[in-house]
């Protein structure tokens, strides 16, 4: 093989979707929605990942939901709670799905 | 090992911290951050240290219940699985702070392998290698 088909096979090896996390990495510096453990999910741009889903998001959109029970009525009200930060370390044990982005 | 007693080229092994993205925090340590805990705990403070699991110390440290209570503590270790979120400075770049941070403890861990192989009063010898 030549150089060049060798450094064009290189450059195919790594843009190879292989396992799960390769999924995550077409999503690099993207919209991500993640979903966290205790009902909170966040919308960002993905920076940095690593293999135990630890993150950097820019420009994140927490949702935090919270259900409460009326005392006299007895019904749920669904309460969520916004907050914007603009830049987001997330350790990766809180996270349960990472979804790429919608496509327009 | 000497560059002489050196057989195999084998390429070296990168540190445990830069397989993950707890390089980063390290990276912050002497910034202002605040860690978001999983139980809705809020410490910020100046990070003091963050080892390779990611369990960090903070100085200077004040911490918030989620019932609003504060706390001032001179010093505070938080446990690794404790942390949900860090932040830190919106100014500092992840990728740029990352870069600079692995030079300096290569250069580090370079100068300390040159000064244990040749010895410090050998100086001369290790800078010709």
């Amino acid at each position: 093989t030549t150089r060049l088909e060798q450094r064009m096979s290189a450059v195919e090896e790594e843009a190879a979707v292989r396992e799960p996390l390769d999924l995550i990495r077409l999503a690099l510096d993207e919209k991500v929605y993640v979903k966290l453990r205790g009902d909170r999910e966040i919308r960002g741009r993905l920076h940095a990942y690593d293999q135990h889903l630890n993150m950097i998001l820019g420009d994140v959109e927490e949702v935090i939901t919270s259900v409460e029970i009326d005392d006299e009525t007895y019904e749920e009200i669904i309460k969520t709670t916004k907050r914007a930060v603009p830049y987001l370390f997330i350790r990766g044990d809180s996270v349960t799905l990472v979804s790429p982005p919608l496509r327009s | 090992p000497t560059s002489s007693e050196r057989t195999s080229r084998a390429p070296p092994m990168p540190p445990r911290n830069e397989k993950s993205l707890v390089c980063f925090i390290q990276a912050l340590v002497g910034t202002t951050v605040v860690i978001e805990c999983r139980d809705d705990v809020a410490v910020r403070g100046q990070l003091e240290f963050c080892d390779d699991d990611m369990h960090c110390t903070l100085t200077s440290a004040i911490r918030v219940t989620p019932g609003g209570e504060k706390t001032k503590l001179d010093r505070i270790f938080i446990r690794a699985r404790m942390i949900r979120y860090v932040h830190f400075a919106p100014s500092i770049d992840p990728s740029a702070l990352i870069e600079t941070k692995r030079q300096e403890w290569f250069e580090g861990s370079r100068h300390y392998a040159k000064a244990a192989a040749f010895g410090p009063k050998n100086e001369a010898k290790a800078i010709l290698d």
